[in-house]
């Protein structure tokens, strides 16, 4: 192995111990190669110096603009996942209906077959003759449901109790099944988020940063915003993002969230109050001369002309 | 999809859950891993921070934009050239409003710091051949790894690491006559 070869080496730290020996052997026999390899050592040094800096504000500049980008994003087309979640009442309504629909016949088999009271039902056949499974635990459930309900069931002809309720139950425990597993999916993901930034939250709150934690609030608001029946926790995360930006005095980052708010109060149909926060944020932005208000002027315009 | 499952993904398998579902969480992990290697070669072609800015919101817009015209291979080569593209527009454009009348200038100033010796190594990395020039920016001063840097100049990892130091052999070459104070 060469000289050079093994200074790339070590100037990379990638350099084994075997090597460091050759290297070691170059170096002490050849002064001009020691000269050389403290020569690149120190360049290395001092590139490495030179390395570009990332400041604070360069960092929020990249967490804001980041925000902004993801937002630009038009929305996903529905995917099958959401599909089957807009499906969800629908499924849910059938599921009700044909339950309906069970307890309808089984009244009118009552009144139409009136069968003899010693004819035995034959549920225990049904029940032992199908494995043992979610769905015939639930036949069995949907099965007693019925007959409590109705209170005829040991009336009613055998095959028309188990097949009504049979149909209504395995609908049921299919639906319930896929929807649990949607839920899963869609909650597990934004649990996952919601614990990282929480976790972020407490952690900027305990160590004093106010920037980073007024970013961490900003992002729980826009989180919880997207979720069904947690508006108000949104609004309460963005409240304290801006009041912790009032209390830095940035501009900027104050105009952020009350676009946000904004959003949020859209989405609630508070019209007024929206604009009145998307006018600020403009406001603030256009006093910070910053980058940012070309964005939120065509958010405003785009909603304004709505 | 969980939060972990992307961070698992290659750039290009997250770009193209972004290009093809306009999966916001793939668009996210790709920004966060090149958002800074990106602002900060903005930062450093530019010489100043608007500047930078402005370019780094461009770059982000093409990239929302026109996410049509990446066509595979590798999506930071492709990123890059839309960097390097944007750019060069922008510094032409302040060329023509004479805005930044010596950029050279603006750059070695930028590399400037408290320290001396930062200036001259950052005076000598100017005086490098082109395509050493590169690579010495792309590694020490926007903190490319050596995979990406040969995705971004269409090199082998070997040739790219061969090629860096000889940039440094040249570089301590040109900074002989300041050996002392180097070492």
């Amino acid at each position: 192995m060469t000289f050079d070869e093994l200074a790339a080496k070590y100037l990379d730290g990638e350099i084994s111990t075997d090597e460091m020996a050759i290297l070691d052997n170059y170096t002490k026999s050849s002064p001009e190669m020691q000269g050389q390899l403290n020569l690149l050592t120190a360049v290395d040094r001092s590139l490495k110096a030179n390395r570009t800096v990332i400041t604070e504000k360069d960092a929020l500049f990249l967490a804001v603009s980041g925000d902004s980008f993801v937002n630009m994003i038009p929305s996903a087309p529905a995917t099958l996942l959401q599909k089957l979640s807009g499906i969800k009442s629908a499924l849910a309504g059938k599921i009700i209906g044909i339950t309906a629909a069970g307890l309808v016949l089984t009244g009118l088999g009552y009144f139409l077959l009136k069968p003899p009271a010693q004819e035995p039902t034959n549920k225990a056949a049904v029940q032992t003759a199908a494995p043992e499974t979610t769905v015939n635990k639930a036949i069995e459930q949907t099965a007693v449901q019925t007959e409590t309900t109705e209170t005829v069931t040991e009336k009613v002809k055998p095959v028309q109790q188990s097949v009504q309720p049979r149909a209504a139950a395995e609908s049921q425990v299919k639906s319930s099944e896929l929807l649990a597993s949607i839920e899963e999916k869609n909650t597990s993901r934004n649990d996952e988020l919601l614990n990282q930034y929480l976790t972020d939250y407490f952690a900027q709150e305990q160590a004093g940063n106010h920037l980073k934690q007024a970013l961490a609030a900003k992002k729980l608001g826009i989180l919880y915003r997207e979720e069904k029946g947690r508006q108000a926790e949104s609004r309460k995360y963005f409240d304290k993002a801006l009041s912790l930006a009032a209390d830095m005095n940035n501009k900027e980052l104050s105009a952020e969230i009350m676009g946000e708010i904004a959003l949020l109060e859209l989405k609630n149909g508070n019209k007024a109050i929206a604009f009145n926060h998307l006018e600020k944020c403009i406001e603030n932005l256009r006093s910070a001369e910053s980058k940012r208000l070309v964005y939120w002027e065509s958010v405003y315009k785009r909603y304004k002309s709505e | 999809m969980k939060e972990s499952q992307y961070i698992e993904m290659t750039d290009e398998q997250l770009f193209e859950c972004y290009q093809k579902k306009n999966d916001k969480i793939a668009f996210r992990a790709l920004y966060d891993r090149y958002s800074k290697k990106i602002y900060a070669y903005c930062l450093r072609v530019t010489g100043n921070r608007e500047s930078a800015q402005d370019i780094f919101q461009q770059v982000m817009t093409n990239i929302v934009d026109k996410k049509e015209s990446f066509k595979g291979g590798s999506y930071i080569a492709w990123l890059m050239t839309i960097t390097r593209n944007t750019s060069l527009l922008h510094k032409r454009s302040m060329k023509k409003t004479e805005e930044l009348s010596d950029n050279s200038l603006v750059i070695s100033n930028f590399h400037s710091s408290d320290s001396y010796l930062k200036e001259m190594v950052g005076e000598a990395v100017h005086k490098l051949p082109p395509d050493y020039r590169e690579v010495i920016e792309l590694r020490y001063f926007d903190d490319f790894s050596y995979d990406e840097i040969a995705a971004i100049t269409n090199q082998s990892i070997s040739n790219v690491k061969i090629r860096l130091f000889r940039a440094k052999k040249f570089l301590s070459e040109i900074l002989i006559p300041f050996k002392e104070q180097l070492v």
